[in-house]
């Protein structure tokens, strides 16, 4: 019995999830990135989506967003067995987004400034709520600034305080430390960690380490269309720190699928 | 050696040479520099001052001061001396003239060398430099059409339009009311107006890009000499078929300017408003349109001369007698070429001031934007 043979085995303790794919398919250029995909992801932990560039993690990201438009895609989206809504999910990606006209404040509280039209029922986010958040993300100096005036790991914080002012119970990664340095990136990953703690996240990285230091569910995509491998990540609760033995064969054994799947791609 | 020390040497080399040469004749008689105290004080004095600059015995505010004050008033000499009649000049008149140019080029030198701190000091020493610039533009202008008596058909000097602008201001109000505030003003608004409108409904209506901005293309190509008679058959002689030209020339670079800008939104910030509820207005107004400002404004900053332009050249096609355009035409022909430049002048301040209000609302809407950063 290989340990991933092992790896599937442990996973049926997990209780029920409650985020399904359902016969997803969707084809982009001609090309069929994902054919009748069916997986179940846990609510309340982090997911991590795991793949080579162009793989189609962040197409499913978009179904996940509502970004795809229906009829590009077939099968559905489950949340607790109904489909999943747009409003039930927010969205960070490796690019801040942050809109420069704006100070860091405003930008924090975009959804406030877009629902002021649509006579949306939920409540606005109250501003003091979001100077609250920003003080905790260390950016309690800096309200008032301009996104330019700020550097590449503050300007993430602000676009990690906007998504988490959204208060939404998904929350989608797309990579979103990948464009900081080794240090700020540990930084925000446990700051990201921290925050979002008992929130449903589903991430997806390239970066294997990346990987096993933030997930409690590991998934492989790799191959056209997409077959999904599940990683059983070492025990210890995630942000994994260091690298122990055990990190270190599951980085290996990462490695390793993913090679060999882009050698049979070829 | 410093660039300043090679200009301060070349002007005492040039007061010098004057010193040796005749200045001119008047009356057939020739003179030369020790016939005439005052430049002949002018020409020593400058000739000290450059050697302080050289040998750093003068430097600092002393240095601001002589180096102000000297070859102006040097200049305003030369330019009374302009004034006896029957006169030749020669050689040592313009040494003179290059030098004390010279002399005014080493203290804009000195003044671009500060650094000064606090921030209305830079303000002040950005707008000096070029009010300079342009003083010296107007004084070798002056100096060189009656010096070598240009006729001034060819060429009138400033002091001659300056005189024909102030006798004539009534007249020049007027055209001007009839060209900029009616015309322009009016045929900018409605052209870059509705340019905009059509470039949203392009961006709603996908389908409309294939059709109008092809449109749009041809009616910018249109030749404006071919256009505007046919406006002014259409409209009337009076402002309205001016500004139905301006509308034809400022069209079609708004639209295509507001299209390409509206286009600036990376779809990824698109998807991302989508996430936060918002519909194709919210997203307009509150993302797409922000972005698109630097190539709006970019487009009314372009329109802003093109409009001055299309409205004097239309009034050449008919038009009550009055307007910029129609002066032009009618004082070209009587050969009062001062009247033409004096028409230029307006239209010349009018489209510089024209631009720069589009410039400082710019400023004031794309703070953000990473060319105006430290600037």
């Amino acid at each position: 019995m290989s340990s991933l043979e092992k790896a599937m085995h442990r996973t049926e303790a997990f209780p029920p999830p409650l985020i399904q794919f359902r016969d997803f398919s969707f084809s982009y250029k001609g090309q069929e990135l994902f054919d009748k995909l069916d997986l179940d992801l846990t609510t309340g932990c982090w997911n991590l989506l795991l793949g080579r560039s162009g793989v189609g993690k962040t197409s499913l990201l978009k179904a996940l967003a509502g970004l795809l438009p229906d009829k590009n895609y077939s099968g559905e989206i489950l949340f607790g067995g109904k489909k999943l809504a747009p409003d039930q999910v927010s969205w960070m990606t490796q690019d801040d987004l942050l809109l420069p006209w704006l100070s860091v404040l405003e930008n924090s509280l975009l959804g406030n400034r877009l629902r002021a039209w649509n006579r949306s029922p939920s409540p606005p986010i109250a501003i003091q709520e979001a100077e609250a958040l920003l003080w905790n993300l260390g950016l309690g100096r800096h309200l008032d600034k301009r996104p330019a005036e700020l550097s590449g790991g503050m300007r993430q914080r602000v676009a990690l305080a906007r998504t988490l002012l959204e208060d939404r119970p998904v929350v989608l990664l797309d990579e979103p430390f990948s464009a900081l340095d080794a240090l700020t990136r540990n930084e925000m990953q446990n700051l990201a960690y921290e925050q979002l703690m008992h929130k449903t996240v589903i991430m997806i990285t390239h970066d294997p380490r990346e990987a096993l230091r933030l997930g409690h569910h590991i998934y492989l995509l790799k191959g056209s269309p997409v077959q999904l491998t599940r990683i059983i990540p070492p025990e210890e609760a995630p942000p994994r720190a260091g690298f122990s033995a055990e990190l270190q064969s599951c980085e290996d054994q990462i490695i390793a699928e993913l090679t060999l799947s882009g050698e049979t791609a070829k | 050696m410093t660039f300043r020390n090679v200009l301060a040497l070349i002007a005492a080399a040039l007061c010098l040479l004057a010193l040796a040469s005749p200045l001119g004749s008047v009356a057939g008689v020739s003179l030369s520099l020790w016939d005439d105290v005052g430049l002949l004080v002018f020409a020593l004095a400058l000739i000290a001052a450059v050697l302080g600059i050289v040998s750093r015995k003068l430097t600092g505010g002393a240095a601001d001061i002589v180096m102000l004050v000297l070859p102006h008033s040097g200049a305003w000499y030369l330019i009374a001396r302009l004034g006896i009649a029957d006169q030749d000049l020669q050689a040592g008149y313009w040494c003179l003239v290059i030098a004390s140019w010279l002399a005014a080029w080493i203290f804009v030198d000195q003044l671009s060398a500060k650094k000064p701190k606090s921030p209305s000091l830079q303000r002040f020493y950005g707008v000096v430099v070029p009010v300079l610039f342009g003083v010296w533009l107007l004084i070798l202008w002056e100096t060189l059409v009656r010096g070598f008596q240009v006729p001034t058909v060819l060429l009138p000097p400033p002091s001659m339009i300056g005189a024909r602008f102030a006798a004539s201001t009534a007249i020049l109000w007027a055209d001007f009311q009839q060209t900029f505030l009616k015309a322009v003003l009016i045929g900018y608004a409605l052209g870059c107006g509705s340019a905009f409108l059509t470039a949203i409904l392009i961006d709603r209506v996908p389908f409309l890009q294939r059709g109008l901005l092809p449109i749009g293309n041809l009616v910018s190509a249109l030749p404006i000499i071919g256009v505007a008679p046919i406006m002014v058959m259409w409209f009337g002689f009076d402002w309205q078929s001016k500004a139905a030209v301006v509308i034809i020339m400022t069209f079609f670079p708004m639209l295509v300017n507001t299209v390409a800008g509206l286009s600036i939104s990376s779809q990824m910030e698109k998807d991302m408003m989508k996430t936060y509820a918002a519909g194709y207005w919210q997203s307009l107004i509150k993302l797409r349109l922000p972005s698109a400002l630097p190539f709006i404004f970019n487009a009314l900053k372009i329109n802003s001369t093109l409009a001055m332009i299309g409205a004097i050249v239309a009034e050449f096609f008919g038009t009550p007698i009055v307007g910029m355009g129609f002066r032009i035409s009618t004082e070209v022909g009587r050969m009062n070429v001062d009247m033409v430049w004096a028409e230029i002048a307006v239209a010349a301040l009018a489209g510089t001031a024209f631009y720069g209000v589009m410039n400082v609302i710019e400023r004031a809407c794309t703070f953000w934007h990473p060319s105006f950063r430290n600037g």
